[in-house]
């Protein structure tokens, strides 16, 4: 701080002379140089100029630079945004526009269609992207889930469950094992249970249909079993219970995709950290994980946002959606803004196959397929 | 004395003019300033502050500063950060490997101190702090960090500052970022971790009281403590943006 007072100039101004003073007049003739004189003096001055200028350019506050830095020194972010394009095995083929501000999850339907959650509201479309059903929910949800005949929809939020029935009656609430530390970020149904990935917690809870807490596997369960625990580092913490009886987890904080028994037995983990496009960029990723009829899994993540797919045994295979599909190619400037950040894509796998990508910038679910499909 | 020692000498020299040059206009542009900045204000002294949540990273920060070394430096709200070990603030995008090699650095100084902290099953969690002196406020690493959790955030450090009366950043700076604020409220927090600052220490007090209540032993002085800054940090921000907020409602220039 240099604030502090000091001199103050109003004291120092020069006592006005009035132009009616009675003091007599200096009559001093003007000395004008000549000669040698004079061009020592314009030297002088040109001298004190030339001075003054050098000292305006060093300290320079009018907008330049005042010190010898480059002028930039942003990320460059090009090699990870530039894919080959021979890599981009997939296409657009639809967007369906959603009215929601803040759209957070989407989720398949079982017979056909797919559901989105975002504000305080559940939003229900068909295959066309027509929608069908709009229920209104308390508090903002977080992610959706349904049963297999889809007459039940499981919708979480902070820190409890809520089951609605087909009409949008809301039947049950979960909330045993949750607690003020809980951050719901996904849902998976298999059969009957229903688990909850607990963002808070780091741990994956299993409920039955009724809400009865059957398990937890936490840090605790995965330590038993030499795992290491999830590492969660932001409020993005994906769950997958596919069609094969295998409940698959992300591990976001570890970069990879955690596979367990129904009753949380490690099977496997696969994923590689890589800013390249094989691997998971970051701190943690994927931030969203689905999987295809066929057993391959499809992927999404932020910072560098993009959707992947992987063969059945966690090998890269393509690219769905490259990063520039998803930002602003106009500039090539990460975005440090919260307000104007891109939002995180999550993805879903319809009945048919097609690749659903919540667009939470664009507003739209993005439906791709692939390439070679007609 | 060879050449090139002659020459080095004169290019001293004239370093050392053209420094004492420059530190002599510094200084009175900024004695300057802090006397008109001192008379504007006739209550608390005003200091400059720049906006997080108006921060672009242009750059404009580390280069238009009058200190050779620029007053604005990164900080890291330990709250919104999660101790990765792959943190995008610190290692460049294509980074060979995981370690503090300096070509695997995103910052051009290397300014960030990478900690590591612990080891909880299997998983490995470094701090990464700011050697203040030499950050130069490029926002390099704010940028990157910015692709993952935001924690890295830029702030003007008032140790360094010599509150010109017209900051030059200020002037330079694209999105009118930089405010005039009451040096004791001193730090424009990012939204986010305002709200972060508020939920942890409400929750800290919440468990304190609930402590003290089942062992029924007093309250846990050193944690209220703790809690009440927290608490007093977030309000101080709130308050701050609602007045911007009343203040933009009814003029737009941002410059206070
Ligand atoms: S990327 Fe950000 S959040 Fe992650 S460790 Fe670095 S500073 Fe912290
Ligand atoms: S990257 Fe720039 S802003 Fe970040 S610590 Fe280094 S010098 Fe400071
Ligand atoms: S007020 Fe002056 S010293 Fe402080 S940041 Fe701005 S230009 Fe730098």
């Amino acid at each position: 701080m240099t604030n502090s007072p000091m001199s103050d100039p109003r004291h120092d101004r020069p006592t006005p002379v009035s132009s009616n003073s009675d003091a007599p007049a200096d009559v001093t003739p003007i000395q004008v140089m000549t000669g040698s004189k004079s061009a020592i003096f314009w030297a002088g001055v040109v001298f004190i100029a030339g001075v003054a200028l050098f000292a305006v350019i060093q300290v320079d506050s009018w907008g330049e630079r005042a010190n010898r830095l480059p002028s930039r020194f942003s990320l460059d972010t090009s090699e990870l945004t530039s894919v080959d394009a021979a890599q981009v095995a997939y296409k657009e083929i639809a967007a369906y526009p959603v009215e929601m501000e803040t759209l957070r999850a989407v989720a398949a339907i079982p017979d056909g269609g797919f559901a989105v959650v975002g504000d305080v509201e559940i939003q229900r479309f068909d295959e066309s992207g027509r929608k069908t059903q709009q229920i209104t929910t308390d508090s903002p949800p977080t992610c959706i889930a349904f049963a297999l005949d889809a007459n039940l929809i499981y919708v979480g939020f902070a820190a409890a469950v809520h089951c609605y029935d087909a009409g949008g009656e809301r039947r049950a609430v979960f909330n045993e094992g949750l607690n003020e530390d809980s951050m719901i970020t996904s849902l998976a149904v298999f059969e009957d249970n229903v688990f909850v990935a607990d963002a808070g917690q780091r741990a994956v809870l299993k409920f039955d249909s009724e809400g009865e807490l059957l398990l937890k596997i936490d840090e605790e369960k995965k330590v038993e079993q030499g795992l290491r625990s999830f590492v969660v580092p932001s409020a993005h913490f994906d769950v997958l219970a596919a069609d094969d009886g295998v409940l698959r987890v992300v591990n976001p904080g570890a970069r990879s995709i955690e596979a367990f028994t129904l009753e949380g037995d490690a099977l496997g983990a696969w994923g590689e950290t890589s800013s390249a496009i094989e691997g998971f960029f970051g701190c943690c990723n994927p931030v969203a994980l689905s999987m295809l009829p066929d057993g391959r899994f499809v992927t999404a993540e932020k910072g560098i946002p993009r959707v992947k797919i992987y063969d059945s045994n966690g090998t890269f295979e393509s690219i769905v959606a490259p990063p520039a599909a998803f930002t602003n190619e106009s500039t090539a400037k990460i975005e440090i803004r919260d307000s104007q950040r891109n939002g995180v894509l999550d993805v879903a796998v319809d009945r048919d196959g097609r690749i659903l990508v919540l667009d939470p910038n664009r507003q739209t679910i993005r439906v791709f397929i692939e390439n070679s499909h007609e | 004395m060879d050449t090139n020692s002659f020459d080095s000498g004169k290019q001293d020299r004239r370093r050392f003019m053209a420094d004492a040059l420059r530190t002599g206009g510094v200084v009175a542009m900024a004695s300057a300033g802090g006397f008109l900045v001192g008379r504007r204000s006739e209550g608390e002294p005003m200091v400059w502050q720049l906006d997080p949540d108006r921060c672009t990273a242009c750059g404009n920060c580390a280069t238009h500063c009058v200190l050779d070394v620029s007053a604005v430096k990164c900080y890291n709200c330990f709250d919104m950060c999660g101790f990765c070990d792959v943190c995008t603030g610190y290692f460049e995008m294509n980074y060979k490997s995981l370690d503090t090699a300096a070509e695997n650095q995103a910052c051009p100084t290397g300014a960030i101190v990478r900690k590591f902290v612990e080891e909880k099953s299997g998983q490995r969690f470094y701090e990464y702090t700011i050697d203040e002196p030499i950050c130069i406020g490029c926002a390099k690493c704010v940028e990157g960090c910015a692709l993952m959790n935001g924690s890295l955030y830029l702030q003007i450090d008032h140790q360094k500052c010599l509150n010109c009366n017209e900051c030059a950043i200020a002037t330079a700076c694209p999105t009118e970022a930089f405010y005039r604020i009451p040096q004791s409220q001193s730090e424009i927090l990012k939204e986010r971790a305002a709200a972060v600052y508020q939920a942890r220490g409400s929750q800290t007090k919440r468990v304190i009281e609930r402590d003290a209540e089942q062992t029924g032993t007093e309250i846990d002085q050193v944690k209220e403590a703790e809690a009440n800054e927290l608490l007093a940090r977030a309000e101080r921000q709130r308050v701050w943006r609602a007045s911007q907020q009343k203040g933009s409602d009814s003029q737009e220039p941002s410059f206070q």
